[in-house]
């Protein structure tokens, strides 16, 4: 479940003369993915990052999962390092300096993973990887759960690499294990093929959509792409200008196979 | 080339001053170098009333006439200073004593590795820094495994500079350490005062040595930024 209402203003860029910027939506589903649509600029970022606690809106309230991390009546404001989410970034913001493996090890020696176990998203059919993906905590279970994430991801073979020695799609591959192995409650996807050459782009977001069915885990992606809604809109917010045009729930939409591209254009014209 | 033989013998050379001015940089830079980039830390995270000002306040060793950075120091730390007192009751005088020099030379340095360490954390990409932070990690934790380690070669060179400095260190160093042969006498004050007593040779040779070190030592930061050593490529092994 994911609930959010958030406000912000951001001030005008010195010596632009513009009037700022603001920011002031509201959307609640209980699908597992969500997808905000929009034009560059329209504040997909800002919200996102305001969930994930990196941008503290002036009034609002995030709900993920039963988790309040934001209720700024209450004076809730919890920290973006024990939020608990999966973040990808645009540009995968992989540690350059550290190993594939030391970056999806990263989260796992920052003593979270244990009280956000059980998160029910890690067991089932590891598709490569024979075993389900533990949740428990300890060395030994963290270097198995890594272990296993590599393989899964197929990124196990550059393991010792540095990021800027491996391909696009394996970056995007260690982005995403990476964000998968705290074990997070949702996932939080900005533009994540928008990186990619068309054709990897394609073959990322079916490998993606089978990953976010088998981890089974709620994700929040961000595009200005229709084929992004087209595979993975459940629920599909449009936003403009700070605002949000639309609130749709799109899942019946693309069941009936319609492209979400003739849509898009009459509901953003 | 008859006026170079009196230079290299152990009388000219001066071993002994060579290593006092060895030690009192080296201890003043590891010293700043804690200082500094903690400091730089501290500043460079986000914008708090009058940043400006302790920014500036921090970065004005470097246009002081090490005189006044001198004076200044002798009202902290003299024998009637702010806290000279204070540290005598410990048993620590730092008036004509080598510690005084350390003390010194770690002021005269400080904004050339807090400046460099304050570019070069502000140079790191933030959204590596909210990565880390999206996965957990402290503040602190951000910093040690993430920043630091970008900022490093940057660091570096500030660290580098600033050994250089402080070998060179010379106002500040006369004011509260003196110019005491054997305790608190540095290179460049043996080589004024060899200058003043008419010892040509002995002046000579320090001026060579002092050369050859500060040039050792900018070579060996080039060297140091480009070579494995630095934490930029460790992930590599």
């Amino acid at each position: 479940m994911i609930d959010v209402s958030i406000t912000h203003r951001l001030p005008p860029a010195k010596g632009s003369g513009g009037k700022g910027f603001k920011l002031d939506v509201s959307f609640a589903t209980e699908d597992r993915t969500l997808v905000l649509f929009g034009h560059s600029g329209s504040g997909k970022t800002l919200t996102l990052q305001a969930i994930a606690g990196l941008m503290h809106p002036r009034a609002g309230r995030i709900v993920i999962n039963g988790a309040t991390l934001l209720d700024t009546a209450a004076g809730i404001d919890i920290p973006a390092r024990n939020r608990g989410l999966g973040y990808v970034f645009q540009d995968y913001a992989l540690f350059p300096h550290l190993s594939v493996r030391k970056n999806v090890e990263f989260g796992l020696n920052a003593g979270r993973h244990a009280s956000v176990a059980g998160n029910g998203g890690a067991g089932g059919t590891a598709a490569g990887a024979g075993a389900g993906v533990g949740t428990g905590s300890g060395e030994r279970n963290d270097r198995q759960r890594v272990d296993e994430l590599l393989a899964l991801f197929e990124i196990d073979h550059v393991a010792h690499n540095l990021p800027g020695n491996i391909s696009g799609g394996q970056r995007q591959r260690t982005a995403l294990a990476r964000a998968l192995a705290t074990n997070p409650r949702a996932l939080l996807l900005d533009e994540p093929f928008s990186a990619l050459d068309p054709l990897l782009r394609v073959r990322m977001r079916k490998e993606f959509t089978r990953l976010f069915a088998h981890f089974d885990i709620p994700a929040i992606i961000i595009t200005h792409d229709p084929d992004d809604v087209d595979a993975f809109a459940d629920t599909l917010v449009l936003y403009e200008d700070g605002r949000i045009r639309h609130h749709l729930n799109f899942r019946e939409l693309r069941a009936e196979g319609r492209p979400a591209l003739g849509l898009l254009m009459t509901l953003m014209s | 080339m008859d006026f170079l033989s009196p230079l290299l013998t152990a009388d000219t050379l001066k071993i002994s001053v060579i290593l006092l001015t060895l030690k009192v940089a080296g201890i003043a830079t590891v010293v700043s170098s804690v200082l500094g980039v903690l400091t730089a830390w501290c500043i460079a995270r986000r914008p708090f009333p009058g940043r400006t000002w302790v920014d500036a306040l921090c970065a004005l060793p470097l246009v002081l006439p090490p005189t006044v950075i001198g004076y200044y120091l002798i009202l902290l730390v003299g024998r009637r200073g702010l806290i000279g007192p204070w540290l005598a009751e410990f048993g620590i005088n730092l008036m004509f004593s080598w510690q005084g020099a350390v003390v010194a030379a770690t002021v005269v340095v400080f904004p050339l590795i807090y400046k460099s360490a304050r570019a070069a954390l502000e140079a790191v990409d933030h959204n590596l820094e909210n990565a880390a932070r999206t996965l957990g990690a402290s503040e602190w934790k951000v910093f040690v495994r993430v920043s630091l380690p970008l900022a490093w070669r940057g660091i570096l060179a500030g660290v580098m500079l600033a050994f250089a400095r402080g070998m060179g260190e010379f106002g500040a160093t006369l004011m509260i350490a003196g110019n005491l042969p054997g305790r608190t006498q540095t290179l460049s004050l043996a080589i004024y005062s060899a200058f003043q007593a008419g010892d040509d040779a002995q002046a000579l040779t320090l001026v060579i040595v002092t050369s050859l070190l500060c040039m050792g030592i900018l070579i060996l930061a080039d060297k140091l930024a480009t070579s494995g050593l630095s934490f930029g490529r460790r992930g590599a092994a």
